[in-house]
């Protein structure tokens, strides 16, 4: 096991490098030239090669990424194009706020979703189960970004429970608390609907077997079979999506952040790409690409602890 | 999801690096006393003696990069600079100069030796007085920061003197007739060298001092920037009504990307401004009980630019016929929400310099006119009722920025167009996208917008032939409009340059350049407790001294 993930850590830096060429190579192709940017478009020719020699852009490629990644192998990303700020110090920022929006999406979600898919599942062929299935489906279907409008609307301002927008504070904080409530259960949402309908179908497989016939004969509660033979047997596929998904929420907050003005990694990016802010894009996607690739293997870790008869070589 | 993060299309880029070049020919040396200037600002209706205390909340739609003035080009970032600092001179309401941290100023007959006069007493929030060194400093600094994207605006300082620490002098290689716009602009504010020395690369991005209103206290990136009123301010400009300390205590600014999200927090009351409210909500927030909009002149134009290089549209008589086919006031309703007038010409008829005849030279809308000329230029009508030279069709390849207005704006092209049978194929680019397109040589047609507070921000600016490829995307070069233009910015008699602009606006007029389409107006949201709201035409909400909230 332990072999198993050190040799998955060793592949890292080879999933690091293959994106930071991919990024590279993307940000170079793309229409926009930073010195440019900062110039303002309107800048005098001379002004805009001044500030391209600054920052090196007028090098060949090749020694650009070269130079880049020298730097980023001492551990300094560089300095924003814009700001000017240390993009070690943007992007650490802005980490912790992802985290804790992903921490908490990803916790709602399976506590909302394991029981919706068990109950849908008992319940099999009822109004309730056809009734559960229609939400879930609408929470996958509609866009994130007008459940988010829809949220702010009627919690945000017609009820006044929760902050329209923006970071209150840590999340241990009333305040913190209260601002992290909207984006989480937008961000939950799809996460929720996926795994009750996964849940469901997982369930209904177990519920047909032998052996769950053989439990409710030998005299069992009906709420014993379901959960001792039925959900311990259908989590496996349960946790394989709850994995993908919380790397999905890790990384993929783009949309949610924005919209609420959350002040996490999803949305520098976003700022770093509309601004063609070079060593910030390159910063903030090399940091998701290193929490998608640890949370995946934490993933797989978890497989072997849930299902015995997985085991690593 | 409209417009996530930047500011709506077009207009906000060049506003951004137009900020840096203020312009106008100086007016006549003054010793700058003064009296109340008239106003052609934009006042809401305001409601008794103003109170004192509160934060104003503001929401902007993006982060201003850096408080550093001589790295950014940043809109926003002038308007938060704006709060914590003071220039040497300001532009008033009506354009003209008033005085700030300088109390008089006289300039040399041959316009070359600038001499200010600094007010005593004033001292930087961290404490130290403000002197002509500061002055020195700061303009230095400038021109010498090597990646400046804005020093080229202030070139022509040859040196700087602080004979003693009331007294700053410039002297210039050559007349600069718009030396003292650069002064009064968004860049041109006054640094503490302590501060900045210590700071070293944080400066403007942890740490900003200056004498002005309002004091920086911190900046959350990406979330808040938030001000305390400076007690000790007693040296407002004469322009403003409150000369002494802010009313409110302080000013946070809250940064909300996403434009129905920044819009629900005002709705909600958590904001108290908003800035650039999109044209499409502006009806349904004035009819919403606790908010309004301003709507205000910016001295703003959008236009339909022609590269005059690229057949067909290298004809004149081509550009005329366009030009002579647009129905500007359907573009005004049904592009810009009725927020604006129809454009014949590219400055505003508040620009200072405004040629009077520009109504009776520029084309009205005459689509028979427009048919004519084109029968003229050897265009006949074709198949699908376009028109046709040499087994050629006129298609005119528009290029646009979407988000943006210009979007409706080219849909309502292309019908009126059709109409004297030139076909438009409009593309949309990203911002950056566009702006990195647009100076490639091969754009033929395109929107965008303009705004500037004197000519030479927009005639020397985007019609002199040193500057294309961008911002002169027309390839136009005529040696007669370069050498008027050259004039403008040196010859000492007012009236000369008058004339010099006049004939540059003739001129571009007659070879129909652009077809310009709308003189855009600004929105500003306010919730109804702010009171005192003056909307300066090219500087926004200002050093925001005469703000006030009502209890």
């Amino acid at each position: 096991m332990t072999h198993y993930i050190l040799r998955r850590l060793l592949l890292l830096p080879v999933v690091l490098f293959g994106v930071s060429v991919l990024v590279f190579m993307v940000l170079h192709l793309v229409p926009g030239n930073p010195a440019q940017v900062i110039a303002g478009p309107d800048a005098p020719p001379e002004t805009v090669a001044a500030i391209e020699h600054e920052l090196g852009l007028d090098r060949p490629l090749p020694e650009q990424y070269a130079l880049y990644m020298g730097r980023v192998l001492q551990g300094d990303l560089g300095r924003s194009l814009r700001s000017r700020r240390a993009v070690l110090d943007d992007v650490m920022d802005a980490l912790p706020n992802t985290l804790e929006l992903a921490l908490v999406a990803a916790a709602i979600t399976p506590v909302l979703a394991i029981p919706l898919g068990v109950v849908a599942a008992a319940k099999r062929g009822t109004p309730l189960d056809s009734g559960l299935m229609l939400v879930s489906m609408l929470g996958i279907t509609l866009p994130v970004f007008a459940l988010a409008l829809g949220f702010m609307w009627v919690f945000g301002y017609q009820l006044r429970l929760f902050p329209i927008s923006g970071y209150g504070g840590p999340l241990w904080t009333p305040a913190g608390l209260r601002s992290v409530a909207l984006p989480a259960m937008t961000l939950a949402i799809g996460a929720v609907a996926t795994l009750a309908r996964l849940t469901r179908s997982a369930m209904l497989e177990i519920l047909n077997q032998d052996y769950v016939r053989t439990a409710r004969a030998k005299g069992l509660a009906e709420g014993a079979v379901l959960l001792r033979h039925g959900l311990t047997n259908a989590l496996l596929p349960v946790i394989t999506v709850l994995g993908l998904q919380l790397a999905l929420l890790l990384s993929g907050a783009f949309v949610t952040e924005t919209v609420f003005a959350w002040p996490g990694v999803g949305r520098l990016a976003v700022f770093a790409i509309q601004a063609r802010d070079f060593p910030l894009v390159q910063g903030t996607v090399l940091v998701i690409a290193v929490m998608f690739v640890l949370v995946n293997l934490a993933i797989d870790v978890l497989y072997a602890y849930v299902d015995p008869r997985i085991h690593y070589q | 999801m409209r417009g996530s993060g930047v500011l709506p299309a077009a207009v906000v880029f060049v506003v951004l690096s137009l900020l840096s070049v203020a312009c106008v020919p100086a007016p006549p040396a003054p010793s700058a006393t003064n009296a109340a200037a008239p106003a052609l600002s934009t006042t809401a209706a305001t409601a008794g003696a103003p109170q004192r205390g509160g934060t104003l909340v503001v929401a902007f739609n993006a982060d201003p990069e850096t408080l550093d003035p001589h790295i950014t080009t940043a809109l926003l970032a002038s308007r938060v600079l704006a709060l914590i600092h003071d220039n040497l001179i300001n532009r008033d309401y009506d354009g003209s100069f008033k005085p700030a941290l300088a109390e008089k100023w006289d300039i040399s007959s041959d316009g070359k030796v600038y001499t200010f006069t600094l007010k005593k007493g004033v001292k930087f929030h961290s404490g130290k007085d403000f002197s002509s060194a500061d002055v020195k400093y700061t303009f230095e600094r400038w021109l010498n920061t090597e990646k400046s994207p804005t020093s080229f605006a202030i070139k022509p300082i040859d040196k700087i003197e602080a004979p003693d620490p009331q007294t700053v002098r410039f002297t210039l290689k050559e007349p600069y007739n718009i030396f003292l716009d650069q002064l009064a602009g968004a860049w041109a504010v006054m640094l503490n060298q302590a501060t900045v020395d210590k700071a070293g690369s944080d400066y403007g991005i942890t740490v900003a001092d200056g004498t002005g209103p309002y004091k920086f206290v911190s900046w959350t990136r990406n979330q808040k920037i938030v001000l305390a009123r400076n007690d000790a301010y007693t040296w407002g400009s004469s322009m403003f009504q409150n000369q002494g300390p802010a009313y409110v205590d302080g000013v946070e600014i809250r940064i909300i990307p996403e434009d129905n999200t920044r819009l629900a927090e005002f709705q909600a009351g958590n904001v108290h401004l908003v800035q650039d409210v999109p044209q499409g909500d502006v009806e349904r927030l004035n009819t919403t009980p606790g908010v309004s909009i301003v709507k205000y002149d910016q001295l703003q134009t959008s236009y339909l630019g022609f590269n005059t290089r690229k057949p067909p549209f290298d004809d004149p008589r081509v550009r005329q016929a366009v030009n002579l086919a647009i129905n500007r006031d359907e573009i005004v309703t049904g592009a810009n929400f009725g927020l604006g007038a129809p454009a014949r010409t590219m400055l505003t008829p508040s620009t200072p310099f405004y040629w009077a005849g520009s109504d009776q030279a520029a084309p009205t809308f005459d689509t028979a006119k427009a048919g004519a000329l084109l029968d003229q230029a050897g265009w006949s009508p074709g198949t699908g009722g376009i028109r046709e030279k040499d087994a050629q069709q006129l298609i005119l390849p528009l290029w646009i920025i979407n988000p943006g207005t210009a979007v409706l704006q080219a849909q309502i092209l292309e019908q009126q167009l059709a109409k004297i049978g030139v076909k438009v194929d409009t593309k949309q680019y990203e911002q950056t996208a566009w702006f990195a397109a647009a100076r490639s040589g091969e754009q033929v047609g395109f929107i965008i917008g303009i705004f500037f507070e004197n000519p030479d921000g927009i005639l020397y600016f985007y019609f002199y032939s040193k500057q294309q490829p961008a911002p002169n995307r027309f390839s136009y070069a005529l040696p007669e409009v370069d050498r008027w233009l050259e004039d403008s910015r040196i010859n000492p008699d007012q009236n000369a340059v008058r004339q010099d602009y006049e004939n540059v606006q003739k001129k571009i007029i007659e070879d129909a350049v652009t077809a310009p389409l709308v003189h855009e107006l600004g929105t500003l949201g306010k919730v109804d407790a702010v009171q005192g709201v003056k909307v300066h035409a090219s500087r926004w909400l200002y050093r925001m001294t005469d703000l006030w909230l009502k209890k």
